[in-house]
């Protein structure tokens, strides 16, 4: 299960508000395998 | 004939791929009936971990005694002509009747003055050296001075310095098979052995074609080859994959070509090819930002296209026109957009420091590189213009510096001898690769400076640098230069170019200058707001990205994730600056960004309102669970 099903989830079964990790837009390419050479970037 | 054909040692690497151009001369020389050796140093002196200086002479005379041939040629790239002439005198004190020829990119471009250079030397080819060596060992065969009637040769007679007419190209189609011609001329399993164990990629260079019709200022290669654009048959660089991958397992092709993409019928012809090979393979070439692909791309990608190299060389529409190059800067934007769209990334290239060229026009260019990094672009090239003959531009009379830098960045071993040093600087004319002309962009030292940190800037950090392109106004490289002046230079020795290390040594080693750029930068308040948000955010996220303890503590963190507060909406800002857009005042609203780690090796990013950040300290909390959980 990742962060964004958990919350999903959460948000479903409850209806109190809770501090709520929202998915970022950021995009860098940095992120991908350009500084690592092995990781994968994942946009979310 | 027994020709030993020479590859002098040329790169402090460790991994080591078969020298193109000998290894097609010897499948040529064996098809007309010669007996051809490969000795190359580079591999020989990586093999016995014996990379200094004096170890490749011993090498090769022990190799000539072995085999004692009636001929030996070298070659060389420019950075080991002077190995490739110890090489040559070295051959005749072994025997004062062997014959030394030389050929290859610089002494192939070069012929009368590599005989006035070195009285050793018996002959330079000029041009292409299938032909012209084969024709010469044919001659020396049958006896007599029939080899003055060889084209493409330069010899000595009576005391005079005589260059025969140049042979036609040949056609491609013409050179045999490649790698199953070899015979025991060449062992490709010894490279093989060469390939770093976890080594992300299985790398090769196989010769795609040559020649570029383009005519930019410049360029060696494009006069080298006569600027005629020819290509191996599509069926036969396929064949050469195959063998390849099938019994070495190389799997990443390097298709030599100056501008292979010029033609894309000829592309399409060899993606089809590709294709039906069916071979879990990848390959790059070299294109231009203007030549049209878009139908051709994802064809290129499913044939197995990983990267595009592009010269995009300047930012100015005037620098295009003044190299002869006539790209537009927008249109390599979209081009390298396109390409990312598509999955296929690109290096692009720039020069820097035309004789005329304004320190606003190299900020601009720099900008526009920040650019093309964040629209996919994987690297970002910033080199000096230095004299390379036959370039258009080594016939001008302009003047020159020495460029020791350069030579020290590209010399085949880690140390170049002060001797070394001296012959070089010494022959203005022959080593003229070696010499930068004058620039009003800046003083030899301060280009030297642009070209180092700049690179390694945009490597690292290619928002702010996008950022600072936008926010200065033309003014990047001037603000560097009052940088320079306040905390010194950068050390070339203290930064690596090897982009497989460990990238955050290279970042502390900039970090003071690239502090002091920001300082002298004559930003407003606002702006330096902006500034600092994305340098703290790029420096965060390399650290945390290449797991190195970062040197600013995080706002938060967890074994998996980290958190940066950031003074600004960085989402946003990184797709303004990538999108070309002005950065503004109401960017800046701070917030929580989170990077979480990913089983897979990816990262996920999230973002929290800035006073949710007391929630990530409590290691108890929801939040903390929900980072923790990121698989």
């Amino acid at each position: 299960m990742n962060v964004n099903q958990a919350v999903s989830i959460q948000a479903g079964e409850q209806k109190t508000a809770r501090p709520a990790l929202r998915p970022s837009r950021l995009q860098d390419p940095l992120l991908s395998n350009q500084v690592t050479n092995t990781a994968t970037v994942i946009f979310v | 004939m027994r020709v030993l054909l020479l590859q002098p040692p040329l790169l402090p690497a460790a991994e080591v791929t078969p020298p193109l151009g000998l290894t097609t001369l010897a499948s040529w020389l064996r098809a007309h009936g010669h007996e051809p050796r490969i000795l190359d140093l580079d591999l020989e002196v990586r093999e016995r971990d014996s990379a200094t200086e004096d170890r490749y002479v011993p090498l090769f005379e022990r190799a000539l005694s072995d085999f004692e041939p009636d001929v030996c040629a070298v070659t060389s790239m420019y950075s080991n002509s002077l190995q490739a002439e110890h090489l040559v005198r070295a051959a005749k004190r072994h025997r004062q009747d062997l014959v030394t020829v030389a050929g290859g990119a610089h002494f192939g471009a070069l012929g009368p003055a590599s005989l006035r250079r070195l009285p050793e030397l018996d002959f330079a080819i000029q041009g292409e050296g299938e032909p012209a060596l084969s024709g010469l060992l044919d001659a020396l065969t049958a006896g007599g001075d029939t080899w003055k009637a060889v084209p493409s040769l330069c010899y000595r007679d009576a005391g005079e310095i005589v260059t025969t007419a140049a042979a036609p190209q040949i056609d491609l189609a013409t050179l045999p098979p490649m790698w199953t011609s070899l015979g025991d001329a060449l062992d490709i399993t010894r490279y093989v052995r060469t390939i770093q164990p976890g080594s992300p990629r299985r790398v090769i260079y196989i010769e795609a074609g040559r020649g570029c019709p383009f005519a930019c200022t410049f360029c060696a290669t494009a006069p080298f080859w006569r600027r005629q654009f020819r290509v191996k048959p599509a069926a036969r660089i396929v064949d050469e994959i195959r063998y390849l991958y099938e019994e070495h397992q190389y799997d990443s092709f390097m298709l030599v070509h100056d501008l292979l993409t010029v033609n894309p019928k000829f592309m399409g012809e060899l993606c089809d090819a590709m294709l039906e090979a069916k071979l879990p393979v990848e390959w790059m070439a070299n294109s231009r930002t203007d030549i049209k692909l878009k139908g051709l791309l994802p064809k290129m990608k499913a044939a197995g296209c990983w990267k595009l190299f592009f010269g995009v060389e300047s930012a100015s529409e005037r620098i295009q026109a003044v190299v002869d190059k006539h790209l537009d800067p927008a249109g390599a934007e979209a081009t390298v957009r396109e390409l990312s769209q598509h999955g296929i990334s690109c290096t692009c290239s720039f020069v820097l420091g035309q004789p005329d060229e304004r320190p606003e026009e190299i900020s601009e260019t720099i900008a526009l590189g920040a650019r093309l990094k964040l629209n996919g672009a994987e690297t970002v090239q910033f080199h000096r213009l230095r004299m390379w003959p036959p370039a258009p531009i080594t016939k001008l009379p302009l003047p020159v510096d020495f460029d020791l830098d350069s030579l020290r960045i590209e010399y085949p071993f880690p140390q170049v001898p002060s001797d070394h040093v001296d012959a070089i600087r010494a022959d203005n004319a022959f080593f003229s690769g070696y010499f930068v002309p004058e620039t009003t962009a800046g003083t030899p030292p301060q280009m030297a400076q642009v070209e180092m940190f700049f690179h390694h800037a945009v490597t690292l950090a290619p928002f702010t640098i996008a950022a600072l392109g936008q926010l200065t106004r033309g003014r990047l490289v001037p603000a560097f230069y009052a940088a320079l002046e306040a905390v010194g230079s950068l050390k070339r020795e203290e930064l690596s170019w090897d982009m497989t290390g460990d990238p955050t040594l290279n970042w502390r080693t900039l970090r003071p200058l690239f502090r002091s750029l920001i300082d002298h930068a004559g930003l407003s308040g606002e702006e330096r707001a902006l500034i600092d948000g994305l340098f703290g955010y790029e420096e965060w996220r390399l650290f945390f990205v290449t797991g190195v303890p970062s040197p600013e503590p995080a706002a938060a963190e967890g074994a998996t994730w980290s958190a940066f507060l950031s003074p600004l909406d960085l989402a946003q800002a990184l797709e303004r600056l990538r999108t070309g857009q002005e950065l503004s005042g109401e960017l800046l609203e701070p917030r929580v960004l989170i990077l979480a780690r990913e089983a897979a090796g990816g990262f996920a990013s999230y973002e929290l309102d800035a006073d949710q950040l007391p929630e990530l300290l409590r290691p108890d909390s929801d939040l903390v669970r929900d980072l923790s959980a990121v698989n």
